[in-house]
């Protein structure tokens, strides 16, 4: 069953997730790494950057989108062209939150329409601000660069060429803007969407210490998931992809120390809240047996004393005082 | 017996609070532990409950 689920053509099954990058900051250095490794296998490579701010403008996009949707909608139910007014602040030109509807009044679609323009070229400048930065530039497959070490001086000449391919494709960027825009929203606004957190709203672009590794093999995959990549312990560190959907952004790009710490304070918290929680329920619990009964309540204890007979009823009704407390709190 | 189940229902509203808490509150955890994947945190989250369930039941 697990081997059918790994041969589906998914993209986790054919990418790894690369952490703790050994001094690598971008994709072409990245690619190269595996490169000496697996050679024309590796197909490509995505480091992480972070797009806080493009995800606020993804998310602002969203909102017009939305109230343009809605709009149309009204005017095509009422055959009435919506109007609203414009949010109008004490210091004329500034918008302040709350002092909505004291402005002009203004063609609803017509407003929204020119908002959703101007909101789709911010997300776009932000993409191509994004993609032009030499770090996040993909680098050519073709195979005609050499094989570069990253502990050597080739690294060098090899970052030289990566910037003058940034360098190039940044041109081509401005030519395409559309096409690339388009192929980037893909990539770009998934990340934005999943939630970047990590970061700082003046942060987009940062990038962090991992990145996805994608593979034209299975059993390149396997073998990338195995192998040691590099000499210092946990650098390099390679695990199971996640389906893109599926994936924890808040926690893309941790170092193994943090990790660490994380994991040791989950397991404390966890084994604390565990030992804690045994107090009230024991206690609840405990009211379950005739004994307990008697001593937690005296009036109880004092029945039982002087009439012994009880305690039959009280052991059949022990467990029903538990029952029907919840059920007064569930009425109530 | 009413007056039994009125002491505990403050006592009990307090163990539901506390019950309806535990998976946020867990869950919050789990995600320190720095897994990238959902379901790798659904995984762990589970297994924490289920340790949580069994502990309590044994008490």
């Amino acid at each position: 069953m697990r081997h059918r689920f790994l041969l589906q053509r998914t993209p986790r099954n054919y990418s790894v997730y690369v952490r703790n990058l050994a001094d690598i900051s971008n994709n072409a250095t990245l690619q190269h790494f595996f490169e000496r490794s697996f050679g024309a296998e590796v197909v490509e490579t995505h480091i992480c950057f972070s797009t806080a701010n493009l995800k606020a403008a993804v998310a602002k996009r969203e909102g017009i989108l939305a109230q343009l949707e809605r709009a149309l909608a009204l005017e095509e139910k009422t055959g009435v062209a919506p109007k609203h007014k414009l949010e109008r602040g004490i210091v004329p030109g500034v918008a302040v939150p709350g002092f909505i509807g004291i402005g002009e009044e203004v063609d609803s679609i017509a407003f929204y329409a020119a908002e959703l323009k101007s909101a789709n070229a911010d997300v776009s400048e932000r993409i191509d601000s994004l993609l032009s930065q030499p770090s996040l530039m993909q680098c050519p497959s073709d195979g005609t660069e050499p094989s570069t070490d990253i502990n050597s001086d080739e690294e060098l000449g090899f970052l030289s060429f990566a910037k003058t391919s940034a360098m190039s494709l940044a041109s081509n960027v401005k030519q395409n803007t559309t096409t690339l825009a388009s192929g980037a929203t893909d990539l770009v606004g998934k990340a934005a969407k999943a939630g970047l957190s990590l970061v700082k709203k003046d942060d987009d672009g940062q990038v962090f210490s991992a990145g996805f590794v994608v593979f034209q093999k299975l059993s390149a995959v396997q073998t990338a998931l195995q192998l040691n990549h590099h000499n210092s312990p946990f650098k390099m560190e390679c695990l199971e992809a996640p389906e893109p959907e599926d994936i924890n952004w808040s926690n893309i790009g941790k170092e193994h120390k943090e990790l660490e710490i994380g994991r040791l304070i989950s397991l404390a918290a966890t084994s604390v809240a565990c030992l804690l929680w045994t107090i009230p329920v024991t206690f609840v619990a405990s009211l379950s047996s005739v004994d307990a009964l008697r001593k937690e309540v005296g009036v109880i204890d004092d029945m039982l004393n002087a009439l012994p007979f009880l305690t039959v009823f009280f052991e059949v009704l022990a467990p029903q005082v538990r029952f029907k407390g919840t059920l007064n709190f569930l009425i109530s | 017996m009413d007056v039994l189940t009125s002491h505990l229902n403050k006592f009990l509203q307090f163990l539901v609070i506390l019950n309806a808490l535990l998976p946020v509150g867990l869950e919050i955890l789990t995600k320190l532990e720095g897994a990238i994947s959902g379901s790798l945190i659904e995984a762990s989250l589970f297994l924490k409950l289920t340790a949580f369930t069994i502990i309590q039941v044994r008490k």
